[in-house]
């Protein structure tokens, strides 16, 4: 369902605005804001548009069939495949009868020497998966190309043309990451089960001259010392109070925005630099940062951000469970590296290589009292 | 039989009954109140410490003219509720003598593990059994007990679990689970009784500390020093000095306020999703805070606990009344307690808008202004308002999604078209409907609907505008500090006075010329020989007397 909208500023008591939108501003921005809310993180997860016959042929082979493939690029005879996939998923099984285990954990080729695939994957040699050939992803526009970006998609919410997010391209023809923006996919759902109560919040403030009107504003993310509060119900807890992180390393992330017919939007040549959970994204950068956030008639936000993110980030979320992990949602991982590294469309390093992939990720967030760690209360903002 | 009779037959054939045959020989029992959930709870705790842990259901408390206190003299021990009182205590005296806690717990160590071991279990039963019965044990009681001890030991050839069993006899007898205060005849008041040294020491100790005398009461009213006003007034005072008067005061506005009703309360997660039974507790306890830091302020006025902008905070109650409040605390820590004072511009200010009163008196999916108001009167005002028909019909009142009537007002005007309910809701609904600004699950509104909510009303005579102007309203009522006195003395009394006991009419006139100061209050009742003196009538009538 269509969220229902409202002006940014519904519900904001404007005297306890003009306090805390001039700490903030004194603190991180130049510019003397009268009026100042923060979000606190309440969902987080691959923006991702799945349609029926999006992928040519239907999704990926299963990682019993990429298996018996993989063997056979490795030189193994039918033979010997047929011995090795006896022990693919067998139950209970120990680790030195787990013999394809044994051989694809080290199916990687270094200087002629096995070695970690998932530690290596690009010395694994590429599967060669199937991509989403579809014209629709949720997403931004981030090489300013527009409609005239042949092979960029839609966006299904805004129908804006010359859409970049390569990395719905890379992963969507795979089970585990298909959906919609509604269900989410089952990979990312896992994952944000997972960090939502480990991961120090994250934090949205919003400062303008008038939240309720378009207009200019300035939105800083930033972290906070505690983690995100959720309601019995498992829905993040709107207005609790967070200390934002004095670690420097999320704290320059502001950006010039806009609110226009009440959506917040970001369209930023700047990067954002976040650190998330530990066995996501211990660093999560977006180069040529966007977002587009809208408010609900609760006063939450839900939207999307997106930009070009590293493409080993988001192979270390996906092949840090090395073997595991590939067994549990993956046909291959070093594939899936494969296919973001020759979809990668971000800014070339200066050998002309890419390695980076536009993204887009679904977030959601409620309302948040943010106070720095000193000053406490005098600084809240909400 | 009279409720009142009633217990003194209970106390009387339970003190005959369960072992303290010799004590029943010299005591006369006077009022017998059945120790509360808490105040068991508090012995326990008191006498073991704080890790023994209490297993099983007691039998809910009995609320009696707005308190449990007077309700607690009027109820006894069922069959059932004995068996149940039966297993805590077999479990807590397991746990007193198991072989983590005897070295502790246990004064002396035995001869031998498996023979009595008279000196070291008279020691221990001597010790245990005046924090249990609030009150030194006789010679011949200790005697009996050790016996009994000695018995059980050689029956089942193991002096901790002899031990254990004699223990568990004491948790259950009835010196134990009732509060009994002893009378003797009033030498001031021909004909007339008034509580005995003991009696007066275990009143004192509930009422200002909700606790057992410690042991500098006992000794006082061992030598008889509460019979005298120079000796009560030295103890009294010590008492008022205490950190424990907050135990006590505490414990008077939980039952006064009937916050123990939070444990009961739910609501609907969707609706309120806030909302959850650790919330709950932590609204009660910050209602009680509220209370206390206003009333044992220096110059404390009972009634600005209705217009205060003081309180305390947790992170859970912060976000529900949408301020912030940050504590420098690491990650994980669990939630405490913050001083939070509300800024002069924000709606909240007294206890009726706090978490605890408005979403106890809501039904789970709404709010409702005729439960608050009924609250209103009943509970701070101690007027009384009389039950609904059974046969009304409720319709309108609970159809929030109503086209036509879209707020609690609009219903209720349309309900209160029906003359049978219009009588009642003239009197509460207007109370009720200036704290409609505050949702069920406690949060601040300034639509239902989309409809502006009007929180205009009137109490006595006296309109105001919005919750702030109840609260001023409340406070300027005089109803409100004579309910308080009249609350307290039953609190203490473990009865409501009688109409033509004047002395509560004193107390009240003391109570508002002395800036009405709730510990003033209790120092006042405390020194009072009316406070310690039993009805003549109901001692007449527990012992059968014509």
């Amino acid at each position: 369902m269509k969220p229902r909208t409202r002006t940014l500023a519904a519900g904001v008591r404007r005297g306890t605005m003009v306090v805390a939108g001039l700490v903030l501003a004194s603190a991180a921005t130049p510019a003397a804001a009268v009026e100042s809310k923060s979000y606190v993180l309440a969902y987080f997860g691959q923006a991702v548009s799945s349609k029926e016959g999006d992928c040519p042929g239907g999704l990926n082979a299963t990682l019993e069939a990429q298996y018996a493939k993989n063997l056979q690029a490795l030189g193994y005879k039918g033979a010997e495949v047929e011995e090795l996939m006896k022990s693919f998923g067998e139950e209970g099984q120990t680790w030195d009868k787990n013999k394809i285990g044994q051989v694809m954990n080290t199916r990687a080729r270094v200087n002629g020497q096995a070695e970690n695939a998932y530690a290596h994957p690009a010395a694994v040699a590429d599967a060669n998966l199937k991509h989403v050939t579809g014209t629709v992803a949720y997403g931004f526009n981030l090489d300013g190309k527009g409609a005239g970006d042949a092979g960029a998609f839609e966006d299904p919410q805004t129908h804006e043309k010359g859409i970049d997010n390569q990395m719905f391209r890379a992963l969507g023809c795979v089970d585990p990451f298909r959906g919609t923006l509604a269900t989410g996919t089952a990979f990312w759902l896992f994952m944000w089960m997972a960090e939502k109560d480990s991961m120090p919040a994250w934090l949205i403030t919003v400062e303008g001259d008038d939240l309720s009107k378009d207009g200019p504003v300035t939105v800083r993310m930033s972290r906070a010392i505690e983690i995100t509060k959720f309601n019995a119900n498992g829905e993040a807890r709107a207005d609790m109070t967070y200390r934002e992180d004095a670690d420097p390393r999320t704290r320059a992330n502001v950006f010039k925005g806009e609110i226009k017919s009440g959506t917040l939007s970001i369209a930023s040549t700047a990067p954002l630099h976040m650190m998330q959970d530990q066995l996501t994204f211990p660093n999560f950068d977006l180069a040529n940062f966007h977002m587009r956030l809208t408010p609900d008639n609760e006063g939450r936000l839900e939207g999307l951000i997106g930009g070009y993110q590293p493409i080993e980030q988001i192979y270390f979320a996906l092949g840090q469970g090395g073997l595991a992990a590939e067994n549990n949602y993956s046909p291959e991982l070093p594939g899936m590296y494969h296919l973001m590294r020759k979809l990668a469309d971000g800014p070339p390093d200066k050998d002309g290589k890419i390695w980076s992939i536009s993204t887009a990720y679904h977030l959601k967030a409620v309302p948040a009292f943010v106070v720095t760690v000193a000053g406490a209360e005098a600084a809240a903002n909400r | 039989m009279t409720p009142m009779k009633n217990v003194f037959r209970i106390a009387a054939v339970s003190l005959l009954g369960f072992g303290s045959a010799q004590a029943a020989d010299t005591m006369v029992p006077g009022v017998a109140r059945r120790l509360t959930v808490e105040q068991y709870t508090r012995v326990i705790a008191d006498t073991f410490g704080p890790t023994v842990k209490i297993g099983g259901r007691f039998d809910p408390d009995v609320r009696v003219d707005g308190l449990i206190e007077v309700g607690a003299a009027q109820v006894s021990v069922s069959s059932t509720s004995l068996s149940q009182y039966d297993a805590m205590a077999r479990s807590i005296a397991a746990q007193v003598v198991n072989e983590d806690n005897r070295l502790t717990m246990l004064p002396c160590k035995p001869a031998s593990a498996t023979a009595p071991d008279d000196a070291c279990a008279g020691k221990f039963l001597a010790k245990v059994g005046g924090s249990l019965f609030r009150r030194p044990l006789t010679p011949a009681e200790i005697e009996h007990q050790v016996r009994t001890a000695a018995n059980a030991t050689e029956t089942v050839k193991d002096f901790y679990q002899g031990l254990s069993l004699t223990l568990a006899s004491m948790l259950t007898a009835p010196e134990f689970l009732f509060r009994v205060e002893s009378v003797e005849a009033d030498p001031a008041n021909r004909g007339g009784y008034r509580l005995d040294s003991a009696g007066k020491a275990t009143r004192l100790a509930f009422f200002l500390w909700n606790g057992a005398p410690d042991e500098e009461l006992l000794r006082a009213a061992q030598k008889s020093e509460l019979d005298t006003p120079k000796g009560l007034e030295k103890q009294v005072n010590r008492m008022m000095a205490s950190g424990r008067l907050k135990d006590g005061i505490r414990a008077f506005f939980d039952d006064m306020l009937q916050l123990a009703g939070m444990d009961d309360v739910m609501k609907d997660g969707a609706l309120f999703p806030k909302f959850s039974s650790q919330i709950a507790g932590e609204a009660r306890e910050q209602t009680l805070r509220t209370i206390v830091g206003v009333v044992t302020a220096p110059k404390g006025d009972y009634r600005d606990i209705f217009t205060t902008k003081k309180t305390f905070l947790t992170p859970g109650l912060a976000s529900i009344y949408k301020v912030p409040l940050a504590f420098d605390a690491p990650i994980g820590a669990p939630d405490y307690w913050k001083a939070y004072e509300f800024k002069a511009e924000d709606p909240r200010a007294g206890i009726l808008v706090q978490t605890s009163f408005v979403t106890m008196n809501s039904h789970p999916g709404r709010s409702s202004p005729t439960l608050r108001g009924k609250a209103l009167r009943e509970v701070l005002l101690c007027q009384k308002v009389p039950a609904p028909p059974a046969d009304v019909n409720f319709t309108i009142v609970q159809d929030t999604s109503n086209p036509v009537y879209r707020t609690a007002r609009d219903r209720l005007i349309a309900h209160r078209t029906n003359p049978v309910c219009g009588g009642c809701h003239k009197l509460i609904d207007p109370m009720g409907l200036a704290l409609e600004n505050f949702d069920g699950g406690g949060a601040f509104r300034t639509t239902e609907n989309g409809v502006k909510i009007d929180t205009s009303g009137e109490i006595d005579g006296v309109k105001f505008a919005d919750a702030a102007g109840l609260g001023q309203a409340i406070h300027d009522n005089p109803a409100a500090a004579s309910c308080l006195v009249q609350r307290l003395t039953a609190y203490g009394l473990g009865r409501t006075p009688k109409k033509d006991e004047t002395w509560v009419e004193t107390q009240k006139a003391a109570f508002i010329k002395n800036n009405y100061s709730v510990p003033g209050l209790m120092r006042s009742l405390a020194l009072s020989p009316e406070f310690y003196r039993a009805v003549p009538n109901e001692i007449k009538a527990a012992f059968n007397t014509p």
